[in-house]
């Protein structure tokens, strides 16, 4: 085990595997579908309001937030599940305080699947102390009539932002 | 440089400063055969990775199941290249499949996303809670169409992979 004079940060048992319970890292879904979120042009927030896991409790579930708590390099992975229509196009964007980062940005004609469809994207962002990022849904071209879809145990829609290093 | 605890080397540290973890919990594997008629039906089918790349602390089985050996955050990645797609499928998906959550991706119109050669890949990536003993898998559920979609496999090349590690 190693350890600072409070908490024990790395544990790497007989058995040899490391883990490391106190690194901040974060696994937060959005519990139930949202209803008539964007559609229109609106740039919706996503709070996903229900944690796996929060390791730092870096992460608000009441507003959507994860706060960097120290400076390093933060491996995102993010999820929408959307209930798009033909016509609407849009994206997924991932707001950082250094730079926003914008993913699977199509149009929907008639590649629409029944019920959802997944926006999704991956990236390494360099955060400062007390920086923040958040996920948006961004759809367009039709009426505020797209819902987030999710549930807390098909992961649909979710936040998982961990500090690698 | 390492560190280690009174049986294993953990974590070593090189000269140029870069840390590697040679005994921590990490596989990748690749399907070397093609997988046939597998779904399109709404079949849910647990994709075989037969090849292993590399499997550091043997918990991956060899064949399509990693089971955790330790309480923790385990990151997997997947992508699964299939084949035969047609244009009544209008339903697809690809599925981590663990013992306490799953996660779904890609979920689309695979019929009508399918590029010219009717194929379709499907990838995503999470980093989820597991207990020691549960277990994760890759699955592939593609509906509206027959029985016909296949998982695309190749002895040299991973088209269609599955990765996991220990993350914390």
């Amino acid at each position: 085990m190693t350890n600072n004079s409070c908490n024990t940060y790395i544990i790497a048992p007989a058995s040899h595997e490391v883990t490391m319970p106190l690194q901040p890292a974060v696994l937060a879904c959005v519990a139930n579908d949202v209803s008539n979120v964007t559609g229109d042009g609106t740039a919706y927030t996503v709070i996903c309001d229900y944690e796996h896991y929060d390791q730092n409790a870096d992460y608000n579930t009441g507003t959507g937030i994860f706060t960097s708590p120290l400076t390093g390099i933060y491996l995102m992975f993010q999820q929408l599940g959307l209930n798009v229509f033909s016509g609407n196009n849009g994206y997924l964007k991932l707001i950082t305080s250094n730079r926003n980062y914008y993913f699977c940005t199509r149009l929907f004609t008639n590649f629409v699947a029944p019920g959802v469809n997944y926006f999704s994207g991956y990236t390494l962002t360099d955060l400062d102390a007390g920086d923040t990022s958040t996920m948006q849904a961004v759809i367009s071209g039709g009426a505020k009539s797209v819902d987030i879809k999710s549930n807390i145990s098909t992961l649909r829609t979710y936040f998982n932002p961990k500090l690698v290093c | 440089m390492v560190n280690q605890n009174s049986i294993n080397t953990n974590f070593t540290v090189g000269t140029e400063q870069a840390i590697v973890q040679p005994t921590q919990p990490a596989f990748f594997a690749f399907a070397g055969l093609s997988q046939l008629d597998v779904t399109g039906n709404n079949t849910i089918y647990s994709v075989h990775f037969d090849t292993e790349v590399f499997d550091q602390n043997a918990d991956y089985d060899g064949d399509y199941i990693f089971y955790a050996p330790v309480t923790g955050k385990y990151s997997f990645i997947c992508t699964l290249k299939m084949s035969g797609i047609t244009a009544a499928m209008n339903v697809g998906k690809a599925v981590c499949k663990s013992t306490s959550v799953s996660a779904d991706y890609c979920y689309s119109n695979a019929g009508c996303v399918r590029d010219a050669g009717n194929f379709r890949t499907f990838y995503g990536s999470i980093t989820i809670p597991m207990d020691a003993g549960d277990n994760s898998r890759c699955r592939i559920q593609i509906g509206g169409g027959l029985k016909v979609a296949d998982v695309m496999g190749d002895a040299s090349i991973s088209y269609t992979n599955f990765g996991g590690m220990l993350e914390c």
